[in-house]
């Protein structure tokens, strides 16, 4: 029986983030007249609106944190 | 509660099954809608609950007792659900953000913890070894009943290989 699933959905977070940093494609800026702007290019407004996108989001910040309070201890 | 008059009767006093289900509807906080509805609120109620000086440091000593993060972020958010905080479902989206937090706050202490998201199989546990232990000792009991005249079974004569070559004799 399951009784904390907390690494478990850690642990599933986690591949989802390295997943979606695999599966990220530069975006190729068009010069023609007709292409899509920059910002709209760039713009995903669905994939925020997902709470597990955000909740990646925020791990990211937290990491991205930890790993700077790391780095100035080591140095 | 009654206390039972021999050490291994049964406890007659108990809750009886379902005896969770006669409370009123709507009575415990769990079955009320909510405080929190999203992840953004929840965290918002998490966040500075975690920063406050009494409570870092109580966590700070938990961790340094050795309970994993996971641990420890599972019985926050589970007794937010119990007390009507959020619902289940974002406590599940909320944990993994609660566990990097608490994380975050170890590391800023500069204390060693224990993450419990990697199985370390090399610590053997205590139960194992009495388990293996028990095992080893009723097998020993069980070769000691078994007799010691043991029968050898005949050996057969193994059949002869047919040759099925030309030159071979018949049978």
């Amino acid at each position: 029986m399951l009784n904390n699933p907390a690494p478990v959905i850690y642990q599933n977070m986690m591949r989802a983030m390295q997943n979606e940093q695999e599966n990220t494609k530069p975006v190729v800026e068009r010069g023609g007249l007709l292409g899509p702007k920059k910002s709209m290019a760039t713009k995903n407004t669905s994939a925020l609106n997902e709470p597990a996108n955000r909740v990646m989001e925020y791990m990211k910040a937290i990491q991205a944190k930890r790993q700077e309070l790391k780095d100035n201890g080591n140095s | 509660m009654a206390i039972p008059s021999k050490p291994n009767a049964p406890l007659l006093d108990g809750p009886i099954p379902g005896q969770n289900l006669t409370a009123e509807l709507g009575s415990r906080p769990w079955q009320t809608p909510p405080q929190f509805t999203t992840v953004e609120e929840a965290l918002d109620y998490y966040i500075p609950r975690l920063q406050a000086d009494e409570v870092t440091e109580q966590l700070l000593d938990v961790l340094e007792m050795g309970v994993p993060v996971t641990t420890v972020a599972n019985t926050m958010q589970l007794a937010s659900v119990m007390e009507g905080k959020h619902s289940v479902d974002v406590g599940m989206l909320v944990l993994p953000v609660l566990i990097e937090m608490l994380m975050l706050i170890a590391d800023t202490a500069g204390i060693e913890y224990e993450t419990g998201l990697q199985k370390d199989r090399t610590k053997v546990r205590g139960s194992l070894v009495s388990k293996a232990l028990n095992r080893l000792q009723s097998e020993g009991d069980e070769e000691e009943e078994m007799p010691m005249t043991m029968e050898e079974p005949e050996e057969e004569e193994a059949p002869e290989e047919m040759t099925g070559g030309l030159m071979s004799r018949r049978a």
